[in-house]
């Protein structure tokens, strides 16, 4: 009786113990084998670096000029607004839709995400004068993934800086059309945009 | 039946072994991307840190521009303009950070240095101010004693030109020299001995006559002297080489050598002065700030700056940064102000 109660305590540890290794083993069997670009590892990881770096790098480039006095792509692309229908330049009210604008950011942000497959939205938040800020979409390319990366930059917009839209010839300033208006009429600063970037694969 | 369990047990242990080595792979991998995914934070506090610095150094330099053509008469006006400036943005960006990131974001204008933005607005001759002297054509004269020359552009129009076959063409040319505590550099501004172009020449032949090292691309010219190029072309030389520390003096020979306009944003500071008559100690520029009336193609000069020095601390749970920044657009790295930290 004595040996047979030995061996049936010996069977319950060894059928636990299989049970956890099978646990396991189908927990690990199923990390190693669901492994996506997309899947939450280190290598998911480079990735989202990868989409980062390329997301800084756009913004850094449009926001920089060669020249001195010269616009920037960045603020230009901030400035591209319709003062009559008020929404950017040949976009709908939630931006361009599944596009990029036609100017030199968008251009830009083409060359770069267009042939890796990455999707992108583009938000531009400024201050209200009162308190506050408030938000518009200049790029709607859908919801973003879990995966996605964000990108940030501010632009500085002076009260002198012009609309740079086809057919608009007037300042900031000048005109009750512009999204933003002025934070501070005794300051030559308009008013400073934050432009964001989110980034992520399609 | 002994045997049977002792065989029971060794089987038992060695799938508790085995459980425990694929526990342990399992922690090892979590802790292995845990480490990786923390440490992805940190440089996007730095990237912050860089763009904001970026952004603040950019605002400088264009509200100093701004401001500085705006001419102001009454001292000390720019200054506070760029300070008010630098301040919106300062609060803008502040609210922002504090509300994305959890940092607070300090910037804080530590110094202005005030400038004379001298300049030559219309056509003319590079003559003196008549009201200083109280007498007409004085072609040889010191604009100021500077702590720092910088953006500084010259249109000439027309220039005396360089005949090669005479000797000591260099005293009869138009000359703009600067002296620091090292030495004094020279340019000579002349029409080209044979073709209709404006030249540049820092040195002289053993004839006394400059020698041409670069050129416009027509009868006219516009000299970038912070870039060192006229009309775009790259010249030799650089501004200025060799002076040595500052402060600077500004000196024309030979104004009626030449015509066109020209400006300079010339750095106040101990020692510096707006250019004086030798005999009689009147000004040789149009004074603004101290309500010298101004002649459209003569030199006046106004209110302005030359640099800020700005701070941004950031602080936040990722990242504790003072940067301190010096701006001062389009400096010449050979007269620079002793403002810079």
């Amino acid at each position: 009786m004595f040996q047979t109660d030995e061996s049936g305590q010996a069977h319950a540890i060894e059928a636990i113990a299989a049970s956890i290794l099978v646990l396991s083993t189908v927990i690990f069997a199923i990390q190693a084998t669901a492994i996506t670009p997309l899947t939450v590892s280190t290598s998911n990881q480079h990735i989202e670096t990868q989409q980062q770096r390329m997301a800084d790098g756009v913004l850094s480039n449009a926001k920089y000029t060669e020249t001195t006095g010269e616009t920037s792509a960045l603020k230009e692309a901030v400035l591209y607004w319709n003062t009559d229908k008020k929404v950017f330049y040949n976009a709908s009210a939630d931006g361009y839709l599944g596009k990029y604008p036609d100017n030199d950011f968008g251009d830009s942000l083409n060359e770069t995400f267009s042939d890796q497959r990455i999707a992108t939205n583009i938000y531009v938040t400024y201050e209200r004068p009162s308190d506050g800020s408030g938000t518009k979409q200049m790029v709607d390319m859908g919801n973003p993934s879990d995966n996605s990366i964000t990108a940030t930059t501010n632009v500085v917009i002076y009260n002198h800086d012009e609309v740079s839209a086809p057919d608009e010839s007037t300042t900031v300033e000048d005109t009750s059309g512009y999204f933003a208006k002025d934070v501070n009429p005794a300051s030559n600063v308009y008013n400073v945009v934050e432009v964001r970037i989110v980034v992520w694969r399609i | 039946m002994r045997n049977d369990s002792r065989g029971q047990l060794i089987l038992v242990g060695g799938v508790v072994v085995a459980t425990l080595l694929i526990t342990l792979v399992l922690i090892l991998n979590g802790v292995l991307f845990t480490e990786n995914f923390s440490t992805r934070d940190q440089p996007q506090a730095i990237d912050r840190v860089v763009d904001t610095g970026g952004l603040i150094e950019g605002t400088a330099s264009e509200v100093i521009d701004m401001e500085n053509s705006e001419r102001y008469e009454s001292r000390a006006d720019t200054a506070q303009n760029v300070d008010r400036d630098i301040q919106q943005v300062s609060q803008s960006l502040s609210e922002r950070r504090f509300e994305a990131h959890g940092e607070t974001l300090n910037i804080e204008v530590n110094n202005v240095q005030d400038a004379w933005t001298v300049v030559q607005t219309d056509e003319g001759e590079f003559q003196a101010a008549e009201s200083g002297f109280g007498f007409d054509n004085v072609y040889g004269w010191e604009i100021a004693t500077a702590d720092g020359i910088r953006d500084s552009h010259t249109t000439v129009t027309s220039a005396r030109e360089m005949d090669p076959s005479n000797t000591s063409e260099a005293s009869r040319t138009f000359q703009l020299e600067v002296t620091g505590s090292s030495s004094d550099w020279s340019v000579w501004i002349f029409e080209h001995p044979s073709r209709n172009t404006i030249a540049l020449g820092t040195t002289v032949d053993s004839d006394g006559n400059p020698v041409v090292e670069c050129e416009s691309d027509d009868g006219t010219a516009d000299i970038d002297w912070n870039e060192m190029t006229i009309d775009g072309n790259d010249c030799p030389f650089k501004f200025a080489e060799g002076v040595g520390e500052g402060p600077y003096e500004l000196r024309f020979h030979e104004g009626d050598e030449i015509t066109g306009t020209y400006k300079f944003v010339l750095g106040r500071g101990p020692g510096t002065e707006i250019g004086l008559t030798p005999v009689t100690g009147e000004r040789t520029v149009a004074d603004t700030t101290k309500g010298d009336s101004t002649v459209a193609d003569e030199p006046a000069a106004y209110d302005g700056v030359y640099s800020t020095t700005v701070t941004v601390s950031t602080a936040g749970e990722d990242l504790t940064a003072d940067s301190v920044f010096f701006t001062a657009p389009r400096q010449p790295g050979n007269t620079t102000s002793g403002e810079k930290p």
